[in-house]
């Protein structure tokens, strides 16, 4: 190996650190273990490839993090005592926390993911608290009811310890289970701390803005969600690791007829969507282009029911005068979110994802005018 | 019935100086604000009163320990109070809002002077109300947390003095350069007077008042004594001043324009005072993301800190300020781009990244600044207005080892192309159509750069079409297709091109020589998930005279070891690594090479 490769890469490496978490990161990391795997070492291959799974999950590319943590384990398992145990179980949980979206991956992989990750937890010396939070909100992605309950009460037995996630994180995941017990009032109280700003970390309150958007519709508290839409929209719009977030909030300005800043919201995730590999990520953007696109249909005004959009090229749906019907978006996007949620089903064993879109259009029975004033929106 | 915890003022006295406070220095903080609440309070009873606060250090006796007088004139103690304020001590560490509308001022006296232990013994206080009938009255009080109360006879003006024992080890506290340093440093934009004394005479420390409260005739002072006062403030030497005000937040101030390029990584920290006390240097969150350019001195009255002191509650009022701060740093930009281009071209060259970062979500901003913020290209650095002049398609790759590969190909063909690699630059480029609708853009990858490559003629095609088939059965195993074309510039043989999912399988296959089964059948999952139409491509460049010799060889293992070396040297070309059947192959290259040399030439090696 090479002196001058391994100060390139380096170079590379800082370069790429300086950057905010998304595709230009990724990218510059993706370079830097090219050179390094023609060039260096197995521990500058490693350390980068570690940063490459870091910087993917926080930039939302779940196939890139999923391919460059199988080599660090590889690598971890037969280099023993050479890379930190914790680090890789670390990155092993977000790893859990992301295979359920690949509608590819058999339920038992799966299980038996969490199985390793548990035996491994344990001969590190470290608790099941965090492995019982992955299996409950895996049991979560395809709600079996009865799991879900009981590994999160499972979860809460067991101590905190260096694997469990931070209490910030822990509070949202309170708040959710509040939510999934059809306890919309209880999760809001919940999340007082993390919603006026006092409780932080790398993605809450990020995503406790967007899950709280709906139960407060639900509430009719509608004029309270469009503060923290406000607030949580722009913590989230500029990292594509948020994109099922981003879709919370399509909805929620669908279901308050802020039809107008819906459609750039639209306008300016989309291409996120059709860019990303990750299969519960369309899922979730492609339901909730469905229903904003299907409320856009039944508009009197022109400009919303034969919307005017910027769409990129690449996009399937792309026409060149930029004239778009949206009851044919509707179709489009309902068929695309149904195509997904069926190889969902499929693997899941469940109906889960099917009748979460037969029940989406009931969501319009909620809605009501809540203009986003304009000189704050 | 109810209890009070008996508190162990010691036990307090030291988790404070060894725990809660990160320096001994904040003694200084405390005390000033003790004396800033008393000065306000007395300010409530009369208007017209005009308070100030005295630091004296009287020259010591031969041998003894040095002594800190710590003086205010502001509304004092009654005997009440003070058993007030000892009541509170204990209760909290910190100071913060609810405890002072629970208590007023008095409450936090008890946990200013509790600093005060950390760097004296004994802490006497001496202090006379400014309401009637108020007697002078003597507290001293130790860090065992022993105390004596006493009136005393004399009669002292209103106000309070602190005075404190120097206690061993912290006798660099009591030096006069320091606590002048650390009395301007918390208390320069204080609105009353702080004196200072010894043995040496008296002075003001905080005389000089902040830039931006002071009325300037012309506006070359100004900026001297804006660039003045960041230079005494940071020890640097800004490019630019940018004056701040907002209602939201009550803030006043200056953000200062770096003199060198921020990393985007560095914490972007401002220092800001709040009520005109320092709050911190370190604060977080003040302005928008995009806006690491600069470096504030700020005045906050109306932002809430959180216990850290680093940054502020993330609540509306300070989203509301941060927005127009934004705002007057946006306009500060736009103004520069219409009255000062030869400072804005100083400003984009140091932080053109900051800007892009604002032109990226900011449609009018990017208008603006179009027709300033640099690009690289394969033919030099270029605004997008430069570019869009000579052609009317704006080509970009967004890749770095793409653009380095393709760079020199689009060259030899007159093509400019844009590397996009770099921060924002790929979302820069597809506003352009925001601005000139007519201009197509187009991502090139090496890809879409062989649409522009020669196609053979008929006869052409038919005589390659042999070593066309050869390479394809070849290169079949590694997922590769094989093409033929004829491209400049000529010297480079054949051109490796995987984008978009076929690089991802690359490194699928990578991974999978290392992993175990499990592992690699999840990773074949994956790649199930992948477009399967997506294959890596070789692309042979007919111009090349080796490639154009080639395609003639009748020999099949002249040929066959002639591709596979085409293509490994390729794939090293496009800076990819080699896969261990890659490596296979060019180990086998070279050997086949060696041998065939050998056998050729046996006859002459005698």
């Amino acid at each position: 190996m090479s002196e001058i490769a391994e100060q390139t890469i380096a170079e590379l490496l800082t370069d790429a650190l300086e950057l905010e978490e998304g595709d230009e990161q990724i990218s510059l990391l993706e370079t830097a273990v090219r050179r390094a795997d023609s060039e260096c070492g197995l521990e500058l291959q490693y350390r980068i490839r570690e940063q490459l799974v870091r910087a993917s999950i926080f930039g939302g590319a779940t196939d890139i993090a999923l391919v460059a943590f199988s080599w660090c384990l590889a690598q971890f398992d037969k280099n023993p005592g050479m890379f930190s145990e914790w680090a890789i179980l670390w990155k092993y949980k977000w790893i859990v926390g992301l295979i359920c979206n690949f509608p590819q991956v058999s339920k038992a992989r799966i299980f038996q993911m969490l199985d390793d990750l548990a035996a491994r937890s344990q001969r590190a010396g470290y608790g099941l608290r965090a492995v019982h939070m992955h299996r409950y909100r895996t049991e979560k992605f395809w709600n079996n009811r009865e799991k879900v309950i009981e590994y999160f009460h499972k979860m809460e037995e067991h101590p905190k310890d260096g694997l469990s996630n931070c209490s910030v994180c822990e509070l949202d995941d309170q708040v959710s289970f509040a939510f999934y017990r059809g306890n919309d009032e209880r999760g809001i109280e919940l999340a007082r701390p993390l919603l006026n700003g006092e409780e932080q970390c790398a993605t809450v309150p990020h995503r406790t803005y967007a899950n709280i958007l709906l139960p407060l519709v639900r509430l009719g508290r509608q004029r309270e969600a469009l503060q923290y839409h406000r607030q949580g929209y722009e913590l989230v719009a500029g990292n594509k690791t948020f994109l099922d977030k981003i879709s919370d909030h399509l909805i929620f300005l669908a279901l308050t007829n802020n039809l107008t800043r819906a459609l750039e919201i639209f306008e300016k995730h989309y291409p996120w969507m059709e860019k990303n590999h990750d299969a519960f990520y369309h899922f979730r953007f492609a339901r909730a282009a469905w229903l904003l696109f299907e409320i856009l249909s039944e508009q009197h005004d022109k400009s919303l029911s034969e919307p005017a959009l910027t769409l990129p090229r690449f996009s399937p749906l792309y026409d060149d005068e930029g004239r778009y019907h949206a009851a044919e978006m509707a179709a489009a996007f309902k068929q695309q979110a149904a195509e997904v949620g069926r190889r969902f089903d499929e693997r899941n064993e469940t109906d889960f994802f099917a009748q979460t879109l037969a029940e989406t259009p009931s969501l319009k029975s909620l809605r009501a005018n809540f203009p986003l004033v304009a000189a704050d929106g | 019935m109810e209890y009070r915890f008996q508190v162990n003022l010691g036990g307090i006295i030291d988790l404070l100086s060894n725990h809660t406070y990160s320096s001994p220095q904040v003694f200084i903080r405390e005390l000033l604000q003790n004396g800033v609440d008393a000065i306000l309070a007395r300010s409530y009873l009369d208007p017209d009163y005009r308070g100030e606060v005295h630091i004296e250090l009287p020259a010591p006796n031969n041998g003894e320990r040095p002594v800190l007088v710590f003086r205010d004139n502001g509304i004092g103690l009654t005997e009440e109070e003070i058993h007030l304020f000892l009541a509170t001590i204990g209760q909290t560490s910190k100071r913060d809002e609810t405890l002072l509308q629970r208590n007023g001022f008095i409450g936090q006296f008890g946990v200013g002077l509790l600093s005060c232990f950390v760097v004296s013994d004994e802490v006497l206080v001496t202090t006379r109300s400014a309401k009637d009938d108020s007697q002078t009255i003597e507290w001293r009080g130790r860090a065992d947390g022993t105390y004596s109360l006493a009136i005393l006879d004399k009669q002292m003006e209103p106000g309070t003095e602190v005075r404190l024992h120097c206690k061993n080890g912290t006798e660099d506290y009591f030096l006069p350069q320091t606590i002048t340093r650390l009395a301007a440093y918390y208390g320069s934009l204080l609105p009353f007077s702080i004196s200072f004394s010894n043995g040496a005479g008296t002075s003001v420390i905080n005389e000089r008042r902040p830039p931006w409260l002071v009325e300037f005739p012309d506006p070359d002072l100004e900026r001297e004594a804006y660039l003045d006062y960041g230079r005494s403030t940071f020890e640097m030497e800004f490019l630019d001043y940018i004056p701040l005000r907002s209602n939201a937040g009550d803030i006043s101030g200056v953000a200062f324009v770096l003199p060198f390029s921020p990393s985007l990584a560095m914490r972007k920290t401002h220092r800001v005072y709040l009520k005109n006390m320092l709050l911190s240097e370190q604060t977080e969150g003040l302005l928008p993301d995009w806006a690491f350019f600069v470096k504030c001195v700020v005045n906050a009255n109306d932002l809430r800190p959180t216990a850290s002191r680093e940054s502020f509650y993330e609540d509306v009022n300070l989203a509301t300020t941060r927005t127009a701060l934004g705002q007057q740093l946006r306009h500060y930009l736009i103004d520069l781009a219409r009255e000062n281009p030869h400072r804005l071209r100083q400003l984009i060259q140091l932080h053109f990244l900051s800007i892009k970062a604002l032109a990226v979500d900011d449609e009018e901003f990017f208008r603006i600044f179009i027709n300033w913020l640099p690009f690289e290209t394969n033919m030099g650095t270029m605004t997008l207005t430069e570019y869009i002049k000579d052609h009317d398609v704006v080509r970009y790759v967004q890749n770095l080892d793409q653009f380095r590969q393709t760079a020199r190909i689009a060259a030899s063909q007159s093509l400019c192309v844009i590397n996009a690699a770099y921060t924002y630059d790929a979302k820069l480029i597809q506003r352009v159509n925001d601005v000139f609708p007519n201009i197509r853009i187009e991502a090139i990858d090496g890809n879409s750069l062989t649409h522009s490559f020669e196609y053979l003629t008929l006869d052409e095609q038919e005589e390659v079409e042999q070593f066309l088939a050869a390479a394809n059965q070849l290169l079949q195993p590694f997922k590769c297709v094989v093409e033929i074309r004829a491209f400049t510039p000529a010297e480079l043989p054949a051109l490796y091109i995987a984008g978009g999912d076929a690089q991802f399988k690359r490194s699928i296959e990578t991974t999978k020589e290392v992993t175990d089964t499990f592992w690699s059948s999840v990773l074949d999952d994956v790649q199930a998930g992948l477009d399967q139409d997506s294959v890596a491509q070789l692309c042979f460049n007919y111009r090349n005279p080796v490639v154009y010799k080639i395609t003639k060889i009748k020999d099949d293992t002249l040929l066959r070891l002639s591709i596979q070396m085409l293509y490994v040297q390729a794939i090293l070309l496009s800076h990819r690594p080699l896969n261990s059947k890659e490596m296979a192959l060019l180990n086998e290259g070279l050997l086949g090479f060696i041998e065939w040399g050998a056998d050729t030439f046996e006859g002459w090696i005698q």
